[in-house]
Parts: structure tokens; C-alpha cells; sequence
């Protein structure tokens, strides 16, 4: 379609089209369950306490041609499955998504926090004269998937997120994002993708102008952590553990309290007293760790702060200087299809400014 | 979809709290299985695959089985309890997951080619598929927490109440969640980014 027509488009679904599209997908996809039968029978001979498959099963989908050839045979499904069975019962780890060997933070990245934390509340909030506007720019580095009929090509692919907050929160914001070209090859390389005949182009984003920063529909009145108005940030306890409890609560806990103190922390709503808080409750996270001493975002140097949870390792980037948290990071915590561990999956970096006028850049 | 090939059931069905931990464990599991397999299949096999969705049902029934001694039918129905084993399970297999999804939400370049001639373009099936697949571009960029209870509630059919006992996390959390996620998605969905089909409508 057109970029014009792009501007008109609807951009949200109603609640009903989302139900819609989430039953289609579900009917879309043809599942196959003729496998059911012999985890059946495996599983009654080990409940009877009859090991391995029973000898009738054997022959089962073993050898054949078409369509059941693709499948496993029973006999490797179970030996796979009785392997995998043995390895969380010695770990005992069945119940729990994710193990953690601690309680709370490693001493290490306590340190980091207080520190920060005590920088951060000494640090002065910037004061905005009447008019005056805060500038927040996130350079995001996010993955883009992208491919061929044969293979799949991604990049990390640059995206610059502007946003104008005036004095008054309540205020008109303004947003403007757009992808600015560069990209960081992961799997593949731009020549190859190209000769595969991949179109890779940089899309159009509408520039967003809303009330109170609300540039989603039906964000919560009262604030949340996404969105942490003064209303929200008053709420908050202010003794770091309890602060912790909250955050776990309100995210599920694990690496999405990592995500969702991030959330709150780029918004730039936070006063210095709040982040320095926020900071010190990320000490009783269970498993956060200093994972690397010295990162450098496009320039911008911090330490990070890491927690592996589901292949990947989530973290934030501290400015030991300043206390603020410059940026945030995912890296690849396993080898898979082709993309090597450690590989950076992900970043973004964020700078702050006070400018004179709404849409106007920051002179430095 | 031959969802009829596992064995019929050889009895009533055992009922959302049954004891797990009776002397003949070869009947109450053939039973657990008849009442519960095919519609766990189907949800895992939507996620991750068929062949996949077998090795992890094969696996769920199994951990059930060792660990059936500390069911507790009184803290959680035996319907959530076999969903949390399966997903701690299917966490192995995220990035499977994910890349499941990009992919299908790439089909919708195929769409495109389709919906130039006049007679498709006007179709609301074309319109349906392509919400479907930008669907799927979306639910790849969510965190695996919050397609989890998403996908719980809308394929697996299950309460709140039961999506808090699989997950072990509390109701409200996932009240709170499954509000964010939806809203996110209803946001994002037209808009979803992975792939090339963004500006396609």
C-alpha cells in the first residue's frame, strides 16, 4: 500500500478482531495426532511398571514412506522423553520455571545498584521552565526476521524513537520514530539477502501526538509502570523490598522485573528519588548479576546487569557516573540455529535533553 | 487431523480432581490420557509443532506420572497442573517457537500476490488471513510469560484461576497481564514488524 493510505489506516484492532484473528490463527494451523497412540501405550507400560516400549509398538511408523516417514518412531520419541524425564527428576527443577541459586542479587550487583542508586538520589531532576519540553531518544537495535523461500536472513535493525514530554506531563507529547538504514547482520549478510531476492526496506512510522503521553488506547488512568504518571510514582513503597514485592507482583516476577523496572526508568517520568529506589529493590532480585564490566553502547559506556531466563539474558546498562540507566540489552544465552551464544540479540540506548519547542532537536 | 486415533477412553472420565495416587496407576493414567491428551496436543502442536507437541506430551505424561505422589487435587484441578508441566517443558523451545511464528507471519507476501487479482482482492477471507498472519508476527515479539497466559486463555481454554495454578502465579497477575498483552496486541497486530509484509494492508 501507499504511504498515504498508510496514515489513514486504522491502527487498533477492536477487542473482537482480536479474538477473531486469535481463533483463525488457531484453525489455521493443522496439527497431526496420529503420534498419540504410541505415547499412549508408552505411558500405561510405565505406569504398570513395564519399562520401555511395548514390543507391538516397534514396528510402528519405524519404516514407511510418505507422509508417516517424516515422524519419529515411537521407540526414539520415548527414548527421548524418558532421557529428558531422568534430567528433571535429578534436577528436580519440574515445577519451577526458573531455578535461581540465590535469594536475592549476587553481592557484586548489589554493590553496582547501591552505588547507582546512591548517585542517583543525590542527582537534580532537570527543571523545565513553562514551555520548555524533555527530549528522550531511544536508539533500538531490534531484530528483524526477514527471508527468502529457502532461509532466513536478520539483522539488528536501527530504529530511532524521539519523544517530547512537556513541563506539564498532561500535556501534548509528540513521537516520532523512523528506521534509519543501518543494520548489524546476524544471520546472513545484506549481498546474500539480496541475491536471494529479499526486499529489505526501511518503513514509514505516522509521527504520534497524544494527550498526557498516551499514544496507546486505554493505558491505565492512574498510571502503571509502563507509563509511571506522578499519580502512579506516589503509590509506590518506598522501602526497597517492599518496592520489590510490588514489582514482582505487578510483572510475574524473574527477568520481566528486570523488564518492567526498564520500562519505568526510560520513561523519564521517574524523579531522582524513585529511580535511586527502584534501583535499590533490583538488589533482591534472585539471579540479577553483573554480567559485564564494561559495555559500550554506541559510545554510551555502563555496566550491565543480567538475568538468564529462557535462553536469553535480559539487562540493563548502568552509568556508574550518574546513576541513570543508560540502556538495555538481550544476548543470546545458548547456541541455537545458527545464531551463537553471547550473540546480541538486541539493544537500546537512551539520551535525555531539554529543548524550547515541541518537534524541535536538542543542541549540544 | 485425526484427533480420534488415540484409544477411546475405557471408562468415565476421571473428573477435574481425581486421585492420582491409587494402587492401579496403568488404569487412572490410560484415563488421565484419554481425558486430557488430544486437547493438550492440539495447543502444544499449534505452538511448537507436531512432532514436537508429541515428544512433549509423551514427556508431560511421564513427569506426571513420577511426580503423581505429590498432586495435590486440593490446591490445583488436574487440568492446570498437567498445562504448568507441559509448559515448563515447551520452555526449551522457545526460540522454536518464535521462529514459527515469523515465519507464518511472512505468508502474508504470498497473500499479497494473490489479492491483485480483483475477484480475491475483495474477499474478506484475504482480509481475514492477512489479520491472521500479522497476528503471528506479533505474538513472535512477546515475552514468553505473556504469550503463555495469552495462549492459555484463548487455545487452551482455561480460567484465570486455572492459568494462576499452571503458571504459579497469582489471579491478579494474570488478569493484569492478560490485559496489557491484549491491549498490546491490538495495538501492535496491524502494525506487527517482523517480516516484510509491515506496510501490507
Amino acid at each position: 500500500m501507499r504511504e498515504g493510505d498508510r496514515a489513514g489506516m486504522r491502527q487498533v484492532w477492536t477487542e473482537d478482531e482480536l479474538d477473531r484473528a486469535l481463533a483463525g490463527l488457531y484453525m489455521d494451523i493443522e496439527t497431526d495426532q496420529r503420534g498419540l497412540a504410541g505415547v499412549r501405550e508408552n505411558l500405561v507400560a510405565a505406569a504398570e511398571g513395564r519399562t520401555g516400549p511395548r514390543p507391538g509398538t516397534l514396528g510402528t511408523g519405524a519404516v514407511g514412506t510418505g507422509e508417516g516417514a517424516r515422524r519419529r518412531s515411537p521407540v526414539r520419541r520415548w527414548l527421548a522423553a524418558a532421557a529428558a524425564v531422568a534430567v528433571l527428576a535429578a534436577g528436580g527443577v519440574v515445577a519451577q520455571t526458573v531455578l535461581f541459586s540465590a535469594d536475592t542479587a549476587t553481592a557484586q550487583a548489589q554493590e553496582a545498584l547501591t552505588s547507582a542508586a546512591d548517585v542517583a538520589a543525590r542527582a537534580a531532576d532537570p527543571v523545565l521552565a513553562a514551555g520548555q519540553y524533555r527530549y528522550l531518544a531511544t536508539h533500538a537495535w531490534w531484530m528483524k526476521t526477514t527471508g527468502a523461500e529457502s532461509r532466513s536472513f536478520s539483522f539488528l535493525n536501527e530504529n530511532l524513537v524521539e519523544t517530547w514530554i512537556p513541563a506539564d506531563p498532561g500535556g501534548e507529547w509528540l513521537q516520532r520514530r523512523r528506521e534509519t538504514g543501518n543494520r548489524k547482520w546476524v544471520e546472513g549478510t545484506e549481498a546474500e539477502a539480496r541475491a536471494a531476492g529479499v526486499v529489505i526496506e526501511e518503513l514509514p512510522w505516522p509521527e504520534r501526538r497524544a494527550e498526557g503521553g498516551e499514544f496507546v488506547q486505554g493505558a491505565p488512568e492512574h498510571g502503571n509502570w509502563q507509563f509511571p504518571g506522578p499519580e502512579f510514582v506516589a503509590g509506590l513503597p518506598t522501602d526497597p523490598a517492599r518496592l520489590y514485592e510490588r514489582l514482582r507482583t505487578d510483572s510475574g516476577g524473574g527477568k520481566q522485573v528486570l523488564v518492567y523496572a526498564a520500562d519505568a526508568l526510560r520513561t523519564g517520568l521517574m524523579p531522582a528519588a524513585a529511580r535511586a529506589n527502584l534501583l535499590r529493590a533490583l538488589a533482591h532480585l534472585p539471579g540479577l548479576d553483573v554480567t559485564d564490566g564494561a559495555v559500550d553502547l554506541d559510545g554510551n559506556k555502563g555496566v550491565a546487569l543480567g538475568i538468564s531466563e529462557g535462553e536469553e539474558r535480559q539487562e540493563i546498562i548502568l552509568d556508574p557516573g550518574t546513576g541513570e540507566v543508560i540502556g538495555e540489552r538481550k544476548v543470546s544465552d545458548s547456541m541455537f540455529a545458527g545464531v551463537p551464544k553471547g550473540t546480541v540479540t538486541g539493544y537500546s540506548s537512551v539520551t535525555t535533553a531539554v529543548v524550547d519547542r515541541i518537534g524541535a532537536p536538542p543542541t549540544r | 487431523m485425526t484427533a480420534n486415533s488415540a484409544e477411546p477412553g475405557q471408562g468415565p472420565p476421571l473428573g477435574d480432581d481425581p486421585d492420582l495416587s491409587g494402587p492401579d496407576p496403568g488404569v487412572v493414567f490410560g484415563r488421565l490420557f484419554d481425558d486430557h491428551a488430544g486437547s493438550l496436543h492440539a495447543y502444544l502442536a499449534r505452538r511448537v509443532g507436531d512432532q514436537t507437541a508429541d515428544d512433549l506430551v509423551s514427556e508431560t505424561f511421564l513427569v506426571a506420572l513420577q511426580r503423581r505422589h505429590t498432586y495435590d487435587p486440593t490446591r490445583a484441578g488436574v487440568r492446570p497442573w498437567l498445562y504448568g508441566i507441559a509448559g515448563n517443558l515447551l520452555r526449551r523451545h522457545v526460540r522454536q517457537e518464535v521462529r514459527g511464528w515469523q515465519a507464518r507471519a511472512r505468508m502474508v507476501g504470498a497473500d499479497r500476490v494473490q489479492a491483485e487479482s480483483p475477484e480475491v482482492r475483495t474477499s474478506e477471507r484475504v482480509t481475514a488471513q492477512q489479520q491472521v498472519r500479522q497476528l503471528a508476527g506479533a505474538l513472535a515479539a512477546l515475552e514468553p510469560g505473556d504469550r503463555d497466559v495469552l495462549l492459555l486463555t484463548s487455545w487452551g481454554r482455561l480460567s484465570s484461576t486455572e492459568v494462576a495454578q499452571a503458571l504459579g502465579i497469582p489471579v491478579g497477575t494474570v488478569h493484569s497481564r492478560l490485559h496489557r498483552v491484549r491491549r498490546w496486541l491490538r495495538s501492535h497486530s496491524p502494525v506487527a514488524t517482523s517480516g516484510m509484509e509491515d506496510g501490507d494492508a
